[in-house]
């Protein structure tokens, strides 16, 4: 372990994986896999030309370029410091729950006996973020974005607790070491499929990924709550979704997916790394697949079927705790 | 449930087949000999009646003097829409469809002002790939 990490866990943790250079490797790989796998999808080639050896991959960072040096435009009808200012603190607090996740044995920022429900609820709080970044905006569409953003949140935050919950009711611990030795036999997918459903779905709906892409519905309210953003703070209001969506695969992939089992060290943060694939490659490629639900069809799901799955994920995991 | 596995396995199947889209400009689409694309005039047979300016839906098509004492008509191609309605009414078939869309004016002035193109300014680059 002291020979293959130089720095110490948390260190690696806060500035390899899964912290900074995660982060910001995640948004432009993310960016770069989202636009091709549904060009793919669609019979295109997807960003080609910026970087043509490695298939486009700059792309995303030539964007990233293009977007700083273009004008930063701040309204005058608004409170600017706070215009300024929320991006880069919704950017940044979307991060925050990498700070209690595990990407492999003692590669952790802040080990807690509660760490991943910590995680869950940091999750959950940030949404509050996105409705004062659009209050602040002070225009009609991010107010629509607002409100979409609000009942959303509404409609998956409960199903999204109740399948952690049901996780860790069958763990019988809530500590990111603890949950992935408890998956040693059987992966949670397998021990509770009900509560990966509903965090899959509700995953897709916590970033607002494209069955459920309402609040930043393009023909309907322009960005909704990111509208009003350009230049830099652009990036930190439209990054903070991916972030949302790195840190919910994270969460997935040691809560469901084993963590970093079967191995350790070094090979387990890459084996992490893969697991979380299972949950960003179908809400990259879901772009492709679904149209936009209605908010009415969207609130029927998160407080229908979804609530009553996550019940049922929640019994089958008192269930299962009581078998064993 | 079934429902979604079926788009999804559609949508992994397409992943992995050919995109029908080119690389432009490394590939071209090559459109066949009767692609309606830009328009030239062949002077030795224009009789400057005006019928193509008259029946232009765009008004792209304006006549102007040219140094022989003749009218001409030159497109503006800002306006034009590629109809082909000015080939289709011209008489003496001097007005023709080239088979080439890809042309760049390096001059604002060239591309707005209603001056002909001259027919070698509008030779096609060859296809390389057909059309699906």
């Amino acid at each position: 372990m002291d020979l293959l990490f130089p720095l110490s866990g948390d260190l690696i943790a806060a500035l390899v994986f899964p912290g900074v250079l995660g982060i910001f490797g995640f948004l432009v790989v993310a960016i770069w896999l989202e636009r091709k796998l549904v060009a793919r999808v669609q019979w295109r080639f997807g960003p080609l030309y910026v970087s043509k050896p490695l298939g486009g991959l700059l792309q995303p960072v030539a964007d990233l370029f293009k977007l700083v040096f273009s004008e930063l435009v701040l309204p005058r009808h608004t409170n600017r410091l706070l215009f300024a200012a929320t991006p880069i603190l919704l950017f940044f607090a979307e991060g925050l729950p990498v700070v209690f996740i595990a990407a492999a044995p003692g590669v952790v920022m802040a080990p807690h006996p509660y760490g991943l429900a910590i995680a869950v609820v940091l999750v959950l709080l940030v949404a509050v973020l996105v409705v004062a970044m659009a209050w602040i905006e002070a225009d009609k569409f991010t107010y629509i974005g607002a409100m979409r953003e609000i009942l959303l949140t509404a409609a998956y935050e409960v199903p999204l607790l109740l399948a952690a919950l049901a996780m860790f009711l069958l763990y019988g611990t809530a500590d990111p070491h603890k949950v992935v030795e408890a998956q040693s036999g059987l992966w949670g997918v397998l021990l509770n499929p009900l509560a990966f459903v509903v965090y899959l779905v509700a995953l897709l709906m916590a970033t607002t990924r494209f069955p459920f892409e309402i609040p930043e519905a393009e023909p309907e309210v322009v960005l909704g709550p990111y509208t009003e953003y350009g230049s830099t703070l652009f990036i930190y209001a439209f990054g903070a979704n991916y972030v949302k969506l790195y840190v919910l695969s994270l969460l997935g992939a040691v809560l469901f997916l084993g963590g970093w089992l079967p191995a350790a060290g070094v090979l387990g943060v890459l084996i992490t790394l893969a697991k979380m694939g299972v949950f960003v490659l179908p809400a990259m490629l879901a772009r492709a697949i679904y149209p936009r639900y209605r908010i009415d069809q969207a609130l029927r799901i998160g407080w229908g079927q979804l609530l009553a799955l996550s019940a049922a994920a929640v019994l089958w995991s008192l269930l299962a705790a009581w078998i064993w | 449930m079934i429902t979604h596995v079926k788009l999804f396995a559609t949508a992994v199947k397409q992943i992995f087949q050919r995109p029908l889209t080119v690389r432009w400009p490394e590939e071209r689409r090559d459109y066949g000999d009767r692609f309606r694309g830009f328009i030239v005039n062949d002077r030795s047979k224009c009789v400057s009646c005006q019928l193509c300016e008259a029946v232009c839906p765009a008004k792209a098509i304006k006549f102007h003097l040219e140094a022989d004492g003749r009218r001409y008509p030159g497109i503006d191609w800002g306006r034009c829409i590629l109809c082909g309605y000015c080939v289709d009414a011209c008489p003496t078939g001097s007005l023709r469809h080239v088979n080439n869309g890809e042309i760049v004016w390096t001059d604002l002035n060239v591309y707005k002002k209603p001056l002909e193109m001259d027919p070698d300014d509008a030779v096609p680059l060859p296809g390389t790939k057909s059309l699906v």
